[in-house]
């Protein structure tokens, strides 16, 4: 895959503000949250992937904004502009998602918490942790394709605009039903990696679906 | 035989019930700068953008340099730079970040040219999109376009925002542009005395059908005005003369005819009873014969 620098630049570049206000957010959560962090029951959690997606997506794959049917007219094909939007999404992510994971990792989360709140699970985080930055990249790993693939679906030309809306709603919800459902919270790991590889899918088939109909997107600003 | 940059065959667009454009089939050569001319919701901006595959036709189809509208590889879309409205770059954008961004898209950029261009209307580099005027900014995106140094220009009313004189010395560079590089270009536009001074084609959409193809050159010949005294009656014209349309005005009639195959004033002398006057008809007079002063 040949990237342009230029387009891959000019797309974080727009995703530049909602990185920069979530990776505050996502690293003082992470740091500062005295409860053990458990991929179960995290509303939170969810709560600003859910809010972080889609004002990423927003911010670079909504074709009736200007600044994105700017891209569309200027010289770059569809498919360069799908992977470059994809891998800018990735990045964008990725700079929110590696200083939470190495806050979660290292030492540095039980230190903030034996030092600013005595807390005396401090010694434990990190072992019961490891998973937590894992469940938050999964969820991102099908919030991301599945945002941009609603707005696809929107931009597409005679039919179907909605159900892109109705898909990621209908996500969302089973996401938080899922990820309260008390069985769960013992689940054996057959069925959290049950969950992994269906999710894995999940994602894989929103992207090539989502470069299929990106083809076809209008581009109505 | 030159060669077909853009081609339509019954292209057709509907939105919801409305027919946008319907049957529009056209060639466009290379080296052709094309007056894409029409009332408010003729579907000027809708034909632009089915030609570069923004948007999609609901019959028929468009080919931008042998390529279907609806598959446009890279190799195409980096020879072909728009202008619409509504298009526009973030406002926080600097100059110099949109003449990366260009570079990028434009294999053929012309950096020099770009920040020339740009010296020239004192539109530092390093100044952000907002802080410029809506004129300044047009400017902005004008000097990006032509930068491009692409194939094929589709510019939707790119004299938007500018005063007069401005607004020439875009038609200029639209025209020098096309001389110097070959280059085709189809310009929407509601500012018809600048284009008709660039233009070698005219494109009239009337309620999304082609109303007039023509060659400029081809009407100024056919095409004239004649100014009869009411005072004679209705006049009826020779089988190779068309009444495009009709004004009345202060005691005279005014008739704007198009010749079949062949000088219109030649045609129409030989017909004139005394005090009848014909005259050539500019293309501004002409727009408004069709639309305004139409022959029912």
């Amino acid at each position: 895959m040949t990237i342009n620098r230029a387009l891959l630049v000019w797309q974080c570049r727009l995703m530049l503000p909602v990185t920069l206000v979530a990776m505050l957010v996502a690293v003082g959560y992470a740091a500062f949250e005295p409860g053990l962090l458990r991929w179960q029951k995290d509303f939170l959690a969810l709560l600003f992937i859910t809010i972080h997606g889609w004002w990423l997506v927003l911010s670079v794959g909504r074709p009736t904004s200007g600044g994105v049917a700017f891209l569309y007219g200027h010289g770059f094909d569809r498919d360069t502009l799908w992977k470059h939007t994809l891998l800018a999404s990735a990045l964008a992510v990725g700079a929110v998602w590696v200083p939470v994971a190495i806050c979660v990792w290292s030492p540095l989360r039980g230190a903030v918490q034996s030092w600013l709140y005595d807390n005396p699970e401090f010694s434990l985080m990190a072992p019961l942790e490891t998973s937590y930055p894992w469940f938050l990249l999964l969820a991102y790993s099908v919030w991301i394709p599945m945002l941009h693939y609603a707005w696809i679906r929107e931009a597409q030309p005679f039919r179907g605009g909605s159900s892109g809306r109705w898909l990621a709603v209908a996500l969302v919800v089973a996401s938080f039903t899922i990820g309260n459902a008390a069985p769960l919270r013992q689940a054996p790991p057959w069925m959290i990696n049950s969950f992994v590889v269906a999710a894995l899918v999940l994602s894989g088939m929103l992207l090539l679906a989502g470069r299929r109909l990106h083809r076809d997107l209008e581009v109505r600003a | 035989m030159s060669e077909l940059v853009i081609q339509t065959e019954s292209l057709g667009r509907q939105f919801g019930s409305t027919h946008a454009l319907s049957d529009v089939s056209l060639s466009v050569t290379r080296g052709t700068v094309m007056a894409l001319l029409g009332p408010n919701g003729s579907g000027k901006t809708t034909l632009l953008k089915l030609i570069r595959g923004l948007i999609q036709p609901t019959s028929g189809r468009a080919m931008l340099l042998g390529q279907d509208g609806r598959s446009l590889t890279n190799e195409v879309t980096s020879r072909v730079a728009c202008l619409f409205e509504g298009f526009v770059p973030p406002r926080t954008a600097t100059v110099k970040q949109l003449l990366d961004l260009q570079a990028g898209a434009s294999p053929k950029f012309d950096r020099a040219m770009a920040e020339r261009w740009c010296a020239k209307r004192e539109l530092p580099l390093n100044r952000r999109m907002w802080s410029f005027s809506k004129g300044q900014q047009r400017w902005v995106l004008l000097g990006l376009t032509f930068a491009s140094r692409a194939d094929v220009l589709l510019l939707d009313e790119p004299a938007d925002g500018l005063d007069p004189s401005a607004r020439r010395e875009l038609y200029d560079a639209i025209r020098d542009h096309a001389n110097e590089n070959n280059v085709t270009a189809v310009v929407s536009t509601h500012v018809i005395g600048d284009i008709e001074r660039v233009a070698d084609e005219l494109l009239l959409l009337r309620k999304g059908r082609i109303d007039l193809h023509a060659g400029l050159e081809e009407l100024r010949e056919q095409v004239c005005e004649v100014e009869t005294s009411m005072a004679h009656g209705a006049r009826t014209w020779s089988s190779e003369l068309v009444v495009l349309g009709q004004r009345e005005a202060s005691g005279s009639r005014l008739t704007w005819l198009r010749a079949q195959g062949g000088e219109c004033e030649t045609f129409v002398r030989k017909q004139l009873t005394n005090g009848d006057l014909v005259r050539p008809v500019n293309l501004e007079t002409l727009y408004l014969a069709l639309t305004e002063y139409r022959a029912r």
